[in-house]
């Protein structure tokens, strides 16, 4: 049988809800979508939700207005990202940030990237990362008020490269 | 190396010599990569994306790294060619039915391949037999990193490997593990593992994910998130959840021969009568006989039956294999004969 949100692909994945009145509905779907929907990765889904949030655009009431930009290295304009949830190229992935971010967040339950790193982007990463570290340990002691261990941290973030007022 | 040269043999990870190779069939990672530069398939006209071909073969021909792969552009693979490739687990349906610049990598041993221009530039497979779990991805994280080298994958310091799917962002990694659970099936346990494995973020799919039910009792478990956990960690769950799964199988298939055996028994051998006498035989079905006959094997009531036969038997039994083996295109019920009689000469009987 058909998928029952994109009727293109054959459905795989069997969304089961039971109501308080033991009845049961049934929602079937296709891998893609059940992953595009985070279907099988949430405890509690509401077909409702799921149907609903087709009918507007597969990102539905999840993303705030974003604005209508293109990429201009792809072309891809963001309504089109979004009706097929797909990008175009990597640069997408800047440009369409705002909601990229949300939908990763639907998808994964993440939005952050904490695995393997190929070599060449191994260097900037870590810096990134350990800037981050830093800004976050900073923050807390600005709020215990530990003013002069924070400040040795900003001294430590300047070496890597970054300003940062306390 | 040829197509033909491939059906020669099973294939390394076809022998079920592995790790608790009665229940786990393969253990397969997958690795989705983008080149730099290039756009994503979703937006390349013809003439990019045999830029990107041309651009990766030369890369993994020259490669001396990687174990040595060898190229096959899929339009110069006939139909029957490509579902091979399919039925062996080394490139997907929808890349054999891919349109012009694609192609699969493919390493002599079939451990290793590497489809071209499938839905991301890049998708490197490793795929093992048995419970390898962590073997698997040192291997797979070996020929990506020797990949790498020459190729530059897209990569964002937040997000991690670009993919077109955003459901593949992150690592771009899919880890499954394909297992045989016949007797929680015929017990009707087998919802619980579906449950379990829900909580966890884990899919359960049949043979080759179509339909509503597995083939031969089948069933492929995968990771569905990519993003906010280290490969280690995608493998780790794979390492948590797979032996649970294991020992719930072999206990239920130590229950049934102690509480039903002769009902068991009974059923394992008429698979396997069938499949020695049968003139007219389905690949469904097939798949379903098979099934019992390699419990049969596991459990020892088939004596004097080759672990290697049946895995033979369910490799070439299907569309591709078949067609290749006797050397034409065959219709579907003409295949269904052929089949028949392919399987009863092979079990010497008549």
């Amino acid at each position: 049988m058909l998928c029952q949100l994109c009727n293109k692909a054959q459905a795989t994945v069997h969304l089961t809800e039971v109501n308080r009145n033991r009845e049961a509905q049934v929602l079937h779907v296709c891998e893609d979508c059940s992953r595009t929907h985070g279907i099988g990765y949430k405890l509690s889904i509401k077909i409702e939700e799921v149907t609903a949030s087709v009918k507007g655009n597969p990102l539905g009431r999840l993303v705030k207005d974003v604005p209508d930009v293109t990429c201009p290295s792809c072309g891809l304009t963001y309504a089109e990202f979004r009706q097929k949830v797909r990008a175009g190229c990597e640069k997408d992935f800047e440009v369409f940030r705002e909601g990229i971010v949300p939908l990763l967040q639907k998808i994964h339950g993440a939005t952050k990237h904490l695995g393997k790193v190929p070599p060449d982007a191994a260097d900037a990463l870590q810096r990134e990362r350990r800037l981050r570290d830093l800004e976050r340990e900073m923050e807390g002691l600005v709020k215990a008020e530990q003013y002069e261990k924070a400040a040795k941290i900003r001294d430590e973030m300047r070496k890597l490269g970054e300003e940062k007022p306390i | 190396m040829r197509i033909e040269d491939l059906i020669k043999e099973p294939g390394e990870w076809l022998r079920g010599t592995g790790p608790e190779g009665d229940i786990v069939i393969s253990s397969r990672i997958r690795l989705a990569r983008n080149v730099q530069g290039f756009p994503f398939l979703t937006r390349a006209d013809a003439k990019e994306r045999a830029r990107v071909e041309a651009f990766i073969r030369g890369k993994l021909e020259g490669n001396r790294t990687v174990p040595k792969l060898h190229y096959f552009p899929l339009a110069e693979l006939s139909a029957v060619d490509r579902l091979v490739l399919v039925e062996r687990h080394l490139i997907s349906r929808e890349h054999a039915t891919s349109e012009q610049n694609a192609g699969v990598a493919i390493a002599k041993d079939e451990c290793v391949s590497v489809m071209v221009n499938e839905e991301d530039h890049l998708r490197i497979q490793v795929i093992r037999s048995g419970f390898l779990a962590a073997e698997t991805w040192d291997q797979a994280s070996q020929v990506d990193d020797a990949i790498g080298k020459k190729v530059p994958f897209s990569f964002h310091p937040e997000f991690g490997f670009l993919t077109a799917c955003p459901t593949n962002v992150g690592t771009g990694m899919r880890i499954s593990v394909l297992l045989h659970l016949p007797a929680l099936v015929l017990t009707k346990q087998i919802e619980k593992v579906f449950h379990a494995l829900g909580r966890i973020t884990f899919t359960v799919r049949g043979l080759y994910g179509e339909g509503t039910q597995a083939s031969g009792d089948f069933y492929q478990i995968s990771n569905q998130v990519t993003l906010g956990k280290a490969e280690q960690d995608l493998v780790q769950d794979m390492r948590n959840v797979v032996p649970e799964i294991v020992r719930f199988e072999r206990t239920w298939r130590k229950r049934l021969m102690d509480e039903n055996r002769r009902k068991l028994e009974d059923r394992i051998w008429r698979a396997w009568a069938v499949l020695r006498h049968a003139r007219w035989i389905t690949s469904e079905e097939t798949l379903e006989y098979l099934s019992f006959v390699r419990l049969g094997v596991h459990l020892g009531v088939l004596q004097g039956v080759e672990l290697g036969t049946v895995n033979e038997l369910f490799v070439f039994s299907q569309p591709g294999h078949l067609q290749k083996t006797m050397n034409r295109a065959l219709e579907a019920g003409d295949r269904d004969a052929a089949r028949a009689d392919w399987i009863r000469k092979r079990l010497g009987a008549e």
